[in-house]
């Protein structure tokens, strides 16, 4: 199955403009009603982040637990060590899963090669479009 | 309570406990003197404690609904901090552990829990779903296994125009 998102490059957040999706956060509790809303945000398609990151103050809302922690190279070719969380992932009609997530202090999600690299995918920055088959 | 660190279980013998004092409105017990154990020896040592279900009123708490409502979980002895600790031993575990585990499971997502891989799949996601629905959602170290230790490159770099 293939699904187009149109007008799927954000040129109010970035400058050059960038490949956006938007994305359902949800606490992977199986226990959780149903009828909890997922938090929403959205997620720049990131093909040199490794893992996905979502803001910090998302994690902490919604109670992620710990199960993991990581050694992490950052752009300035500085190691540190971090928390790795579970959180439910969810893109409508695409994808809702549980994945592995380090956390951010930006506001929007980067969406790493460990999703990115399950999807046929194709960006046009001319028509604005982003093709996930 | 503070957040993060919800449980905390002495490592004692319960019979010994002669006093104790839990404060309204928080879940911090302390105990008396009267304790004889290496991890207690402050009268002043106060630490946070998860208050059983069914023990009722904190300021009221008697002596004898705290034995009989916690006496079970004293017996199991266990010692579980926060979720950094959690994280930390069953870490140290998998190092101790590393070649058994690496033989048994390279490649796959496993969940530790207790010194002990409770579950393990190709999928984190299945895994995760698995472990949670079986064992509570609470803070358990789940990790892939591969001979080196992953290390995540992670560039996030952005341009603020002022």
């Amino acid at each position: 199955m293939t699904k187009e998102f149109i007008n799927a490059y954000n040129e109010t957040d970035f400058n050059p403009p960038a490949p956006v999706l938007d994305i359902f956060l949800t606490s992977p509790d199986p226990f959780l009603p149903n009828n909890i809303t997922p938090i929403k945000r959205i997620a720049l398609l990131d093909t040199g982040a490794d893992l996905t990151a979502v803001p910090e103050e998302i994690a902490k809302q919604l109670g992620l637990r710990k199960i993991d922690d990581i050694m992490v190279l950052d752009y300035k070719g500085k190691f540190f060590r971090t928390a790795v969380y579970v959180v439910r992932f969810i893109i409508e009609k695409l994808i809702d899963s549980n994945i592995r997530v380090i956390t951010s202090d930006l506001d929007y999600i980067h969406l790493g090669r460990d999703i990115i690299n399950q999807w046929e995918l194709c960006l046009s920055a001319s028509n604005k479009t982003i093709k996930i088959g | 309570m503070g957040e993060g660190k919800v449980i905390f279980m002495f490592d004692i013998n319960y019979n010994e406990i002669e006093e104790f004092n839990i404060i309204q409105g928080t879940s911090t017990l302390s105990i008396g003197s009267s304790l004889q154990t290496s991890e207690l020896q402050n009268e002043s040592d106060v630490y946070p404690v998860i208050i059983q279900p069914g023990i009722g009123s904190l300021p009221d708490l008697p002596r004898y609904i705290f034995k009989s409502n916690t006496a079970e979980e004293f017996e199991k002895k266990s010692i579980i901090i926060d979720e950094d600790l959690i994280i930390l031993m069953a870490k140290e575990y998998y190092q101790k552990n590393k070649k058994e585990i690496e033989k048994n499971y390279l490649g796959k997502y496993i969940a530790i829990i207790d010194n002990k891989v409770v579950a393990f799949n190709d999928d984190f996601s299945e895994l995760s779903k698995q472990v949670y629905r079986k064992y509570g959602f609470k803070t358990i170290f789940m990790t892939y296994v591969s001979k080196k230790e992953p290390i995540i490159k992670a560039p996030f770099p952005k341009v603020v125009k002022l």
